[in-house]
């Protein structure tokens, strides 16, 4: 079910994972999204948000990254969320080192729905270094959903 | 000093976003009067009117896209930077934009 307060489904969320490389985050969060009926196409949409990362690297400071693609093959416009087991660097980008993924899923027909302010919302917190710190806390996937979906 | 800026990103939504708020945080802490329009997946918001953009010192466009209606901001002293830069560099951005008036 698909509820317009929540910023990201609890189904949606990793912890702990182990990668070696921001391709197989992103890769494991596209496998992640198909399961979960977000996108219907694991390749396009994968192929889209590398697309984009090639353009310019998604990494933020503070050990995140927003990857993100907008894509045919998004069914509803959504967050994935991966805690990373050990920092990875990312792309092309300098040293950037990267813990906490964020992948948005947009929806290609997307315009001014209530989800896409959830989602412009989340990326404005992203900049509050209270949300952040206190999400970086978190040590578990419930209390990480619990964190993210406070902030609406 | 008063500010008008412009945050635009390819997808129009996460840097956008992260950009005006970058923005909006470093000027009001430097004291500075700030506006910052959106021009992203959800149309323009925010919008900076003419007579704005007229009483502004200086434009920042914090953008990795073409500007809408950038007529607005001509004469001004303009600041352009990726919205990378102001996510990551916000600090150096205004002291940049502060040199241009």
């Amino acid at each position: 079910m698909q509820n317009e307060k929540v910023s990201i489904e609890k189904d949606n969320i990793l912890f702990d994972l182990d990668v070696k490389d921001y391709r197989e985050v992103i890769s494991t969060l596209s496998d992640l999204l198909y399961e979960n009926h977000v996108i219907n196409s694991k390749e396009e949409f994968n192929n889209a948000v590398i697309e984009r990362e090639n353009d310019i690297s998604t990494s933020i400071g503070n050990e995140l990254a927003i990857p993100h693609g907008k894509s045919e093959s998004v069914l509803h416009s959504s967050i994935a969320l991966a805690v990373l087991k050990n920092k990875i660097k990312w792309g092309g980008e300098g040293n950037d080192e990267v813990k906490y993924v964020f992948m948005l899923a947009i929806e290609d027909r997307d315009k001014g729905n209530k989800h896409l302010q959830v989602l412009a919302n989340l990326s404005s917190h992203l900049m509050d270094d209270d949300f952040v710190k206190e999400f970086k806390k978190a040590e578990s996937k419930d209390q990480l959903f619990k964190i993210v979906n406070k902030i609406n | 000093m008063k500010i008008v800026a412009v945050s635009a990103c390819i997808a129009g939504l996460a840097h956008t976003y992260m950009a005006k708020t970058k923005l909006e945080k470093e000027a009001s802490k430097r004291g500075y009067d700030i506006k910052v329009e959106t021009q992203g997946a959800m149309g323009i918001e925010n919008k900076i009117s003419e007579e704005e953009a007229k009483n502004a010192d200086v434009a920042i466009f914090a953008v990795d896209t073409n500007v809408s209606e950038r007529d607005r901001f001509s004469g001004k002293p303009v600041l352009e930077v990726g919205t990378k830069e102001a996510i990551k560099n916000i600090e150096d951005v205004l002291n940049r934009a502060e040199k241009l008036i």
